[in-house]
């Protein structure tokens, strides 16, 4: 059985209360969909929240759910956005990347690579954190979640062809951010 | 497939070739195969994506998270609402109901006078109505 056939048949143990496979869909799209989070709020405290707040929503909403109309994950991605939004909306915050923490220089080969990608870490996430949310949204379902175009257009509830159109956007300023420095 | 063409491509869907549509992968193929420029594109296009899929990728979620999410359904607990199949259950919830509709039904009916209570036939009642000038219906309580 697939992955769509897993989640199918685990969602359904949800619904009739099923705690084990409620922790199963936990293990299998937690880091996924934290990571989304984190990189549209760009706040961990609150990608953290917004997590928790989706997987009530999947113990509470399974019994919804109907196998065969979309994939369980579109849904899950579609539902961690929306939160985002929706936090977002009532916050209005804006992130400003820390500084990188100081840290005292290691002689050793290996640290000193540890550190050059600490620091190609902040500019990628910098160069995200700049990017406005709806492009924010396509790249970090794109990279973090690793789905394909059809299924990041569903999740956004969008045209393919839109979410296309904002990821031109948001690889040619990352470009020049990100590559034109190097 | 013009140089520009591929560019916007491989902005709009990644560096990957495989995932583009076939007959843009088959152009695309033949294009690079003769532009030096393309295969450029290509290169600084595939820097990008795995600049990008090596920062964002996914890290582990702490074990305080984990613990909080699964501590939601004791925190939460619901009603299984759905059960395989017509359960004992849902027959009973079900079959209370109808005996109140039918109830409900049956009040509205009676005191609406559209069905009759317990007496004569009709036929018997019209006829004394129609001799007597009297109903031999017992009144209602």
């Amino acid at each position: 059985m697939g992955e769509d056939g897993d989640d199918d048949r685990l969602v359904a143990r949800i619904a009739d209360g099923d705690r084990r496979a409620f922790a199963e869909v936990m293990e299998r799209h937690l880091d996924r969909v934290l990571g989304l989070a984190r990189r549209v709020l760009q706040s961990e405290a609150d990608a953290e929240e917004v997590t928790q707040e989706v997987f009530l929503t999947v113990w509470q909403k399974a019994e919804t759910w109907r196998p065969g109309r979309a994939r369980f994950s579109t849904w899950l991605y579609r539902v961690t956005l929306n939160r985002c939004l929706n936090r977002k909306s009532r916050v209005q915050q804006r992130y400003l990347p820390l500084a990188p923490e100081f840290d005292p220089p290691d002689p050793a080969p290996a640290a000193e690579a540890r550190l050059l990608a600490r620091e190609r870490q902040s500019r990628v996430e910098a160069a995200i954190a700049e990017l406005p949310v709806k492009q924010r949204m396509a790249v970090s379902l794109t990279y973090v979640t690793g789905v394909g175009n059809a299924e990041a257009a569903a999740a956004m509830e969008i045209s393919v062809k839109a979410l296309e159109a904002l990821l031109v956007r948001a690889r040619r300023s990352l470009r020049q951010r990100l590559l034109a420095e190097e | 497939m013009t140089p520009d063409r591929f560019e916007e491509l491989l902005e709009a869907k990644g560096s990957d070739l495989a995932t583009w549509p076939e007959d843009e992968r088959r152009a695309a193929e033949r294009l690079l195969a003769d532009s030096a420029d393309a295969r450029a594109a290509l290169a600084q296009a595939r820097t990008l994506d795995d600049l990008l899929a090596g920062a964002l990728a996914p890290e582990a979620a702490g074990p305080d998270l984990r613990d909080a999410i699964l501590a939601l359904p004791v925190a939460h607990p619901r009603e299984a609402a759905r059960r395989p199949g017509f359960g004992f259950r849902a027959f009973w919830q079900a079959g209370l109901g109808m005996a109140l509709a039918a109830g409900l039904a049956g009040f509205a009916l009676g005191i609406t006078g559209l069905v009759e209570g317990p007496g004569p036939p009709p036929e018997e009642a019209d006829i004394a109505g129609l001799v007597y000038g009297i109903s031999v219906q017992e009144p209602r309580p």
